[in-house]
């Protein structure tokens, strides 16, 4: 691939130095977002905390509803409604929250960009692809339209569009899924983020496609250095494409840490029931898929104890009294060598090996 | 699709032109006895008929007047025997000025209306314009014709409340004899074209490409203009071309209120004085002239929507 945007702007790690030496491009802390509607008010995110490395994905995990794509837009500042919002996040050391828009306009796609689920919907049906794609360019840089044009045939190119001067000229009715979605991620790199969000981005492709598309968002956070958020309700999706873990429930983040070594020991029992809710090849045909018995909580009606507690099969009675908070093993218990230390759940009886 | 469309066009025209001369036969009255006035005694009523061909069967009088009509020839009017295609040209100029000058002045304020209504939604300026509208599409063009006169020529001395004066004698007496008549019909234009614009807006707001317009990190009005705008103008264009007829039938109201010397002025003397012939011509010009708008109606789509292009060109 040549083009003037394959080169990364800023090379910051190699995809196999160890996790930790990277640098935190975003730090997320006790984020809050509450909608509020007449007397109603609902609090979507209560006290999410995170941090994104340059160079790695972070994956956010849930159910439909459980605070992902609130969190995403909250972090752009591109929440609607009347809501309020607490907490912190610092880009690259500057506060985002609580920003006023005139000012936040700047930050999006220059700092922070995003692409969303549906790219038939996310593009404009009426303009060109490659407009589309030079605006965005040209806010961000005091240049020619041609220049501009160029600019997003060669991002066209660095997203893998084949044939990006035709493509470019095309209107989003006229493309495949998987092209729209790679069009979406071109206009998104425009500004050179650096962290880019990706609101399920292969919720609306077929498999072939879906898989295109996290292979090309691994090879361009790593070539642009980018932090990338990657929020999916796919268990196997998160498994094989991000560095770090969040699983929301209900507006929280439930279990937190490392890819790897969170899915070798999941202690959630939520996190659990999400990944067994995954199909196998290896299952019986015509058996009956696994799922989550209930539904999300109304969170409008704040309970106490813990929010998974109505659909938890191993609930006692301290879950329904008490809300467990995020912790990690106590030190000096047992850990094993391999254990990743910033593994965390929100658990009172968290799941033992094998359970 | 021009070509297959405007082929649609015409059985549209024939059947305007056959139903229009079926009804002018079919009222009550002797065409004949019209033309000679009250009281003229049967011979002459016989001679009229014979001359002007009045006694041939309905289908013969058709045919003779569509073959005519095709060579561009519309007749004479039966009470001035001038050429009625003279008559048309005359009056023509008038009501197309004042139809387009209430078209594009609603337009033109319409737009920046429903932006201003969408900015500050709910707020003041979105409930005064609500009332505005309200207003303009409740009345009738005869009230506001009658309310703009009584301001602005009676009370205030600005401008004619009566009368035509042609472009080609004085611009600016042109435009002051137009300004009038013009607003009273733009009033309900203007009213009605907000509120659909203003509507669609709110819709087109809601799409997810509205967000990913805001993601890149446009500002509000750019997003509203470059990227909202254009795909909220769908039922307005339709609305546009739709209204063209509706503002022919507000014509014959308003010219009758200001004296113009428009088409619709025309019509309803030719009505009075039975002039078929007149009538007629006038009747199937109007078709005509909607067809083509509605046919323009139907290429600005296109041009605005590529989705429209490309089903067009597939089929």
């Amino acid at each position: 691939m040549t083009s003037s945007v394959g080169q990364p702007a800023t090379v910051e790690s190699s995809p196999l130095a160890p996790i930790g030496t990277a640098e935190r491009v975003l730090e997320v802390d006790d984020l809050r977002v509450t909608f509020t509607a007449g007397r109603t008010r609902t609090p979507a995110v209560t006290g999410v905390s995170f941090g994104v490395e340059a160079g790695r994905t972070l994956g956010i995990v849930g159910e439909s509803g459980s605070g992902k794509s609130v969190t995403a837009r909250a972090l752009m500042g591109l929440l609607s409604g009347r809501f309020e919002v607490s907490g912190s996040a610092r880009l690259r050391g500057r506060e985002l929250i609580g920003l006023p828009e005139r000012e936040m306009r700047r930050h999006r796609s220059r700092d922070i960009a995003m692409v969303f689920q549906d790219p038939m919907r996310a593009l404009n049906p009426t303009m060109r692809v490659g407009t589309q794609i030079a605006e965005a360019v040209r806010l961000h840089r005091q240049t020619t339209r041609q220049e501009a044009w160029k600019e997003a045939v060669s991002l066209l190119a660095a997203v893998r569009v084949s044939d990006p001067e035709q493509r470019a000229r095309a209107y989003p009715h006229q493309m495949s899924g998987g092209m729209r979605q790679r069009a979406m991620i071109a206009m998104a790199l425009s500004g050179r983020p650096a962290v880019l969000i990706a609101d399920e981005p292969t919720t609306a492709l077929d498999v072939t496609t879906q898989a295109q598309i996290l292979a090309l968002l691994d090879d361009l956070k790593s070539r642009f250095g980018m932090g990338v958020i990657l929020i999916t309700h796919d268990m196997s999706v998160a498994a094989h494409h991000t560095d770090r873990l969040a699983v929301m429930y209900a507006g929280r983040i439930v279990e937190t840490g490392r890819s790897a070594a969170l899915f070798k020991r999941i202690r959630m029992p939520y996190s659990d029931a999400l990944l067994k809710a995954i199909p196998t090849l290896d299952q019986e045909s015509h058996s009956p898929l696994a799922s989550i018995e209930g539904s999300p909580p109304d969170l409008t009606q704040p309970r106490p104890g813990c929010s998974f507690a109505p659909r938890c099969r191993f609930v006692q009675e301290r879950c329904r009294a008490e809300a467990p908070s995020l912790a990690g093993e106590p030190a000096g218990d047992g850990v094993s060598p391999d254990a990743d230390p910033g593994h965390q759940w929100a658990c009172w009886f968290p799941l033992e090996d094998g359970s | 699709m021009l070509q297959r469309r405007s082929l649609q066009a015409l059985p549209v025209i024939v059947g305007v032109s056959v139903l229009t001369f079926l009804l002018l036969n079919l009222l009550p009255g002797s065409i004949a006895l019209a033309i000679a006035g009250p009281g003229a005694d049967p011979q002459t009523i016989k001679a009229i008929e014979v001359q002007d061909g009045l006694s041939k069967p309905l289908w013969d009088r058709y045919w003779q007047w569509l073959w005519h009509a095709m060579q561009g020839n519309l007749g004479r009017s039966l009470t001035s025997s001038e050429s009625v295609t003279s008559l048309v040209a005359h009056a023509l100029p008038v009501t197309l000025e004042v139809i387009i000058i209430a078209q594009v002045v609603a337009l033109v304020l319409a737009v920046p209306a429903a932006l201003a209504a969408l900015a500050d939604r709910s707020g003041r300026t979105d409930r005064l314009l609500g009332a505005v509208a309200f207003a303009g599409v409740s009345a009738p063009h005869f009230l506001w014709g009658i309310i703009l006169i009584l301001v602005f020529s009676v009370h205030f001395h600005l401008l004619p409340a009566t009368g035509w004066v042609p472009l080609t004698h004085s611009v600016g007496s042109n435009l002051k004899s137009a300004v009038l008549p013009a607003t009273t019909l733009g009033i309900g234009e203007f009213s009605f074209y907000m509120r659909i614009l203003r509507g669609d807006l709110i819709d087109q707001l809601r799409e997810e490409y509205v967000t990913t317009a805001r993601a890149k990190g446009l500002s509000g009005s750019r997003v509203l203009v470059g990227h909202v705008l254009r795909n909220s103008l769908f039922s307005l264009i339709t609305v546009v071309g739709v209204n063209f007829g509706k503002l022919i039938s507000g014509a014959v109201i308003v010219e009758t209120l200001f004296a113009l010397p428009g088409l619709g002025n025309l019509l309803v003397t030719s009505i009075y004085q039975r002039d078929v012939n007149v009538v007629q011509g006038v009747v199937v010009l109007t078709a005509v002239a909607f067809v083509i708008i509605n046919l323009a109606v139907d290429l600005l789509y296109s041009t605005i929507d590529p989705r429209v292009r490309y089903a067009v060109a597939n089929g």
